[in-house]
């Protein structure tokens, strides 16, 4: 390996997107310097405005993007970036999950916060954290790009803290809202808990290294392919702790347990957004260096994916039966969903790779959707998310109760929403790789989670108010809604066409 | 080229949401007109399909497929949101929208007074578009929505009047049957992709005659699941009893559903499938002896009821045992064309019976009838020529039908004298229960004189006419028909003369008005007497065979009965305790999750040791 910097496959145009989304976060870092252009309306549309410019660019370069049939090489940057039609529609997924998470961040951050530019420049970083994940060819690209993203979230679950604002003299003795010591307590758990799963990352790629001598991704798939000494006890050991870091980012039980906690205290945009972008961004990776790097041994990896993703889709659905607190509820879904995601990774095919995107972009909606009805009728304290919040919603409004059913229903997988298509590709991807049993195990899990997504359904439609609970529906989180309920039932009437374009973005 | 068919659909589709959704806000005329407007217009576009589909050659007009897209792809299994356009399907949009629009505008005068009009207009358009899928459906899963649709619709338009009990029950009864029918669908369709690989019509019909010899059991078992669908919604004994209970539904109802359209159904997909059933010829037997069964036996039930729509009921039920008879004998065109004049001439009746009974103020009751033909000139007119058309009087429109059937029953290679002899019998029953509800609601003296009728409004009479007049000149439409249909069945009708058996066909149906004339317009102790000679047929057949009664003995009690046992046992015991215990041991290991889910941050750290040190484990050792 030359170690001589290689000017010639410096693609800066395939990065086009994230440069726009590194420019506008340090723009608004400094205009948050400007007392008067410190407010959220400004911020906002700055960050809009950016997330936009960068959308389209994405959708422009997918269009571009080299392909197995086009013949030219991905790789860039000294392959330490793959510029494919995969990391071009990742981008987009996460860059309609910053869209929504910007708009959703209408009471974030608070009133009486001063650290508003901080908010939305960190939600454009972690987005471009995610952007490179998503598109990197190389292990320490991945990590790095893996830890912008993580550090950003950490401080975002914190956002809730009304208080220490960067002053240096405490003016009085405060008393700290339930919000703020919950949030606190998010942020503190998920950084150490992150930590720990990130040791574990980079020293599974250390020795990935040591087994395979290097660190690019389509080499290593190659070398496994090719070279006979290269499967060996190193590399199956970097691969498990590898796995059981990225683990912990997607919450495959047992890594899961940070989720509840974190999601609760979490802003509920934030949770939002990372309950999606996070699962999406890992999932990238993970597909990447499963489908591209690993395939050769599979034989070794499918065992514990294959318990990790039963484990995850039974621990998740059944941990949502007993929760009353609505954010704790879709975590735990999270949860669930991530180990449905996995069985596209255990069938190892290209469709299975492309379900996963299916998935995700249809995942995006319905629980985007759903937090932003959470936060609608969000209210203080402890109680604030509880599901009897959600009493007789049908009668007081009825839309948003209807589109709320129909993000349950989604989730659940009903037929015709587009939730049922997301689990129907999956399965049949598993199904035809030959997994029947995960497939079956899988069906029980998701009846066991209709129980609690059709709870609040049945909250909204067969209960009466205990009290008159008063929300408003704001311009953003209306406009989230909305977006949501006509994507799910457009991607349910006309699901081949998405599948189709998952089918033309998996790796290689 | 056909993409703009979907229109057909789609109109009474929208009629059916807008009403729902704004029905009350808008003035009850114009969802009446709004109503009417749509499906006028569907009949209007398929008239345009017509149109276009007789300037193609002959053999160019089948297997017309309009997609609108793909809907799901998945592995070889593939649906497409498609329709299918041939003569078969147009003739039956002509029949559904045109007899349907008819008695939408009927429907206006006759519901005037109903609270809910718009509810019963959105239920109307409801019912169009879900047979108009049916009949368009490309393949079975559509048809089987369709199916589905269509009793929901019926289920809804039945017990319209909610407030009536027997409404209600009526309802329940007829949906529980179809869904017996749906159920056996359902089965079909399963049964059918696991042999053909595909669920298109096209596919399908083109891969049997190939893939299976004659009486195959897979064809075999297809054709007989799908004739449980077909009989169920075509009420053939033995899923017939919902019909005539089906009546406490506004008289509007009755016409659409249990006489122009939804009755048809089954004989439709007998004619759709008719490529099927040809390879199962010990099906069409069987289909033809159900059908001449069925005949018999609802006209004979039919001459003892004293309600006005009952009989009529039974009648449909007895025409469409003409119709399974058709089809069982492979005369597919003869089939659809007495569905086509059936669909007239019962229309027809059954809009003058609601017009009896709307002048009378809701009275059915034959008995308490009688000389309405001089108060209500324009409904006798109308009801005597449905009911010379339903006797088969020469030159009307059934004439026409049912003598080419009942020729067909013998001529044909299938046929024989079994079918013969009861396709005339009934045609003899057929003209003497309809002439006695004649003799006894529009001759001789008006026996309820507390009762004032009144002539129906020009809105309720203008569709009797119109009725009237296609009732008696579409049988000289025979040789149209046939034409326009013959590609689809690949064959042509054969016409057969044979003016001996014409005639005693004639002289069945003159002899039953005959003699409902001499027993109702002479005296009632005759009627009386001959009540008593056959006391114990006569009560025999005026409590239907008491098949509602054996049904309740031998199902319903029995059921009740081991369901009484299951109840105790196996559903409290067994089934619901399970139920129960799963759900408690579910909510059990919940708990033990959030019990795990310490809050506690080394905890967490935990599970993940073990999670890696479990990882670990699999790579090193296995």
């Amino acid at each position: 390996m030359s170690s001589l910097i290689n000017f010639d496959d410096m693609n800066w145009i395939a990065l086009a997107p994230e440069l726009i989304i590194l420019v506008t976060a340090l723009f608004i870092l400094l205009v948050g310097l400007n007392k008067t252009l410190n407010n959220n309306r400004y911020l906002s549309q700055a960050s809009l405005l950016g997330i936009g410019a960068a959308l389209v660019c994405s959708l422009y370069l997918w269009n571009m993007a080299p392909t197995a049939a086009s013949g030219t090489q991905p790789g860039m940057f000294s392959n330490a970036l793959i510029n494919d039609r995969f990391s071009q529609i990742f981008n987009v997924i996460f860059l309609v999950m910053s869209l929504f998470a910007v708009f959703g961040s209408v009471r974030y951050p608070q009133a009486d916060n001063e650290n508003k530019a901080e908010y939305f420049s960190l939600v454009l970083l972690t987005v471009m954290g995610m952007m490179f994940l998503a598109k990197s060819g190389n292990l320490i690209t991945a990590f790095i790009s893996l830890e912008i993203f993580s550090v950003s979230l950490y401080i975002l679950c914190g956002f809730s803290a009304k208080h220490g604002t960067g002053r240096e003299i405490a003016s009085d003795k405060v008393e700290l809202s339930w919000e703020t010591l919950s949030s606190q307590e998010s942020t503190v758990k998920y950084l150490l808990t992150g930590a720990f799963a990130s040791a574990i990352l980079v020293y599974g790629m250390a020795l990935m290294y040591a087994g395979t001598g290097t660190t690019e991704i389509r080499l290593i798939g190659q070398l496994l392919r090719e070279n006979p000494y290269t499967s060996n006890l190193l590399v199956y050991i970097g691969m498990g702790l590898m796995f059981c870091g990225l683990a912990f980012k997607v919450s495959l039980v047992p890594f899961h347990s940070w989720t509840p906690d974190v999601y609760q205290g979490a802003p509920t945009p934030i949770t939002g957004f990372m309950s999606v972008a996070t699962k999406a961004a890992a999932f990238a990776v993970i597909a990447r260096i499963f489908f591209i790097a690993l395939p050769e041994i599979q034989e070794i990896w499918m065992p514990f994916l294959f318990g990790a993703s039963v484990l995850t889709m039974l621990v998740g659905n059944i941990g949502a039966v007993f929760q009353d607190n609505v954010k704790r509820m879709l975590a735990y879904s999270g949860i669930a969903h991530a180990g449905y995601l996995l069985i596209g990774i255990v069938a190892n095919s290209q469709e299975g790779m492309a379900s996963i995107i299916f998935y995700l972009a249809i995942y995006l909606f319905m629980n985007i959707g759903a937090f932003a009805v959470v936060f609608i009728m969000e209210g203080e304290g402890q109680e604030g998310n509880s599901i009897n919040r959600f009493k007789g919603l049908a009668k007081r409004s009825p839309l948003l109760a209807a589109a709320m059913s129909l993000f349950m229903v989604s989730l659940a997988g009903f037929p015709p929403t587009a939730g049922f298509f997301g689990k129907l590709y999956v399965f049949v991807a598993a199904i035809k790789a030959g997994y029947t049993l995960i497939t079956i195990l899988a069906v029980i899990a998701s009846v066991i989670s209709v129980y609690f997504y059709l709870r609040v359904i049945v909250m909204m439609y067969f209960h009466e108010e205990d009290e008159e609970i008063p929300f408003t529906i704001h311009k953003g989180m209306g406009a989230i809604v909305t977006v949501s309920t006509v994507a799910i039932l457009a991607f349910g009437l006309f699901p081949s066409s998405l599948m189709q374009l998952a089918l033309d973005s998996i790796p290689f | 080229m056909f993409l703009y068919a979907w229109l057909i659909l789609l109109l009474p589709l929208l009629g059916f949401i807008g009403l729902s959704w704004y029905g009350d806000k808008i003035p009850k005329k114009f969802a009446g007109y709004l109503g009417c407007a749509t499906v006028g217009l569907s009949f209007l576009v398929s008239v345009a399909a017509l149109i276009d589909l007789l300037a193609l050659e002959a053999d160019k007009r089948l297997g017309h497929v309009a997609t609108l897209y793909q809907w799901v792809s998945s592995g070889t299994f593939q649906l497409n949101l498609s329709i299918l356009i041939d003569p078969l399907s147009v003739f039956m949009f002509l029949i559904v929208t045109g007899v349907g629009f008819v008695i939408h505008v009927y429907s206006i005068g006759y519901m005037d007074e109903d609270p809910e009009f718009s509810r019963f207009f959105s239920y109307l358009n409801l019912f169009i578009f879900s047979m108009l899928l049916l009949v368009a459906a490309a393949d079975f899963f559509f048809l089987i929505v369709g199916w589905a649709f269509v009793g929901l619709a019926s289920y809804l338009l039945i017990g319209f009047w909610r407030e009536k009990t027997s409404a209600v029950l009526a309802a329940r009864k007829a949906f529980v049957m179809n869904v017996i029918g749906d159920v056996g669908m359902v089965i079909a369709a399963f049964v059918i992709f696991d042999a053909f690989g595909s669920i298109n019509f096209v596919d399908v019909f083109a891969a049997a005659p190939d893939k299976f010899r004659a009486n195959d059991d897979t064809v075999l078992l297809i054709t007989l699941l799908l004739l449980v669908g077909a009989f169920a919604k075509s009420a053939q004994i033995p899923l017939h009893t919902w019909l005539p209970d089906a009546m406490e539904g506004p008289t509007p109802v009755s016409a659409l559903i249990h006489a122009a359209t939804m009755v048809t159904a089954g004989v439709y997909l007998v004619a759709r499938c008719h490529v099927l059933y040809e390879l199962a010829p010990y099906t069409m037997y069987f289909i033809a002896a159900t059908g001449v069964i069925t005949a018999v036996f609802a006209g004979s039930i039919g001459m003892v009821q004293y309600d006005i729509k009952r009989v009529i009921a039974y009648s449909t039920m007895s025409q469409l045992g003409y119709m399974f008879l058709a089809m069982g004998i492979g005369v597919f065109s003869l089939g659809m064309f007495h569905l086509m004049t059936h669909a007239f001439f019962k229309a027809l009746l059954f809009l003058a019976a609601g017009s009896v009974i709307h002048g009378l103020n809701g009275e059915q009751d034959i008995r308490k009838m009688g000389g309405l033909k001089s108060v209500m000139p324009l409904t006798h007119i109308t009801f005597l020529i449905g009911a010379l058309c339903l006797a088969g009087f020469p030159l009307t429109s059934g004439f026409f039908s049912k003598e080419a059937i009942i020729l067909s029953s013998w001529h044909a290679e299938m046929g024989n004298f079994v079918f013969l002899g009861i396709a005339v019998i009934t045609a003899g029953m057929t003209a003497f229960y309809i002439f006695r509800v004649y003799f006894y609601t529009f001759i001789g003296k008006q026996r309820n004189t507390d009762a004032h009728p009144h002539e129906s409004p020009f809105i309720m009479a203008a569709p009797l006419l119109i009725l009237s007049f296609f009732a008696l000149v579409m049988g000289f439409a025979a040789p149209a028909v046939d034409a326009f249909l013959s590609p689809v069945f690949g064959r042509e009708m054969v016409h057969y003369h044979d003016s001996f058996l014409e005639t005693i066909a004639v002289l069945a149906g003159l002899g039953g008005i005959v003699t409902a004339g001499l027993i109702y317009l002479t005296s009632q102790d005759k009627l009386e007497f001959a009540k008593q000679a056959f006391a114990p047929i006569y009560d025999l057949v005026y409590n239907k065979y008491y098949v509602d009664e054996i049904y309740d003995f031998l199902i319903v009690k029995p059921v009740r009965a081991i369901g009484g046992f299951f109840e105790e046992k196996a559903e409290r015991e067994g089934i619901d305790r399970a139920v129960d215990e799963v759900g408690a041991g579910v909510r059990q290991v919940s708990y033990g999750i959030s019990l795990w889910q310490s809050g506690k941050v080394r905890s967490y750290a935990l599970n993940m040791i073990v999670g890696v040190v479990t990882v670990l484990l699999f790579v090193v050792f296995f």
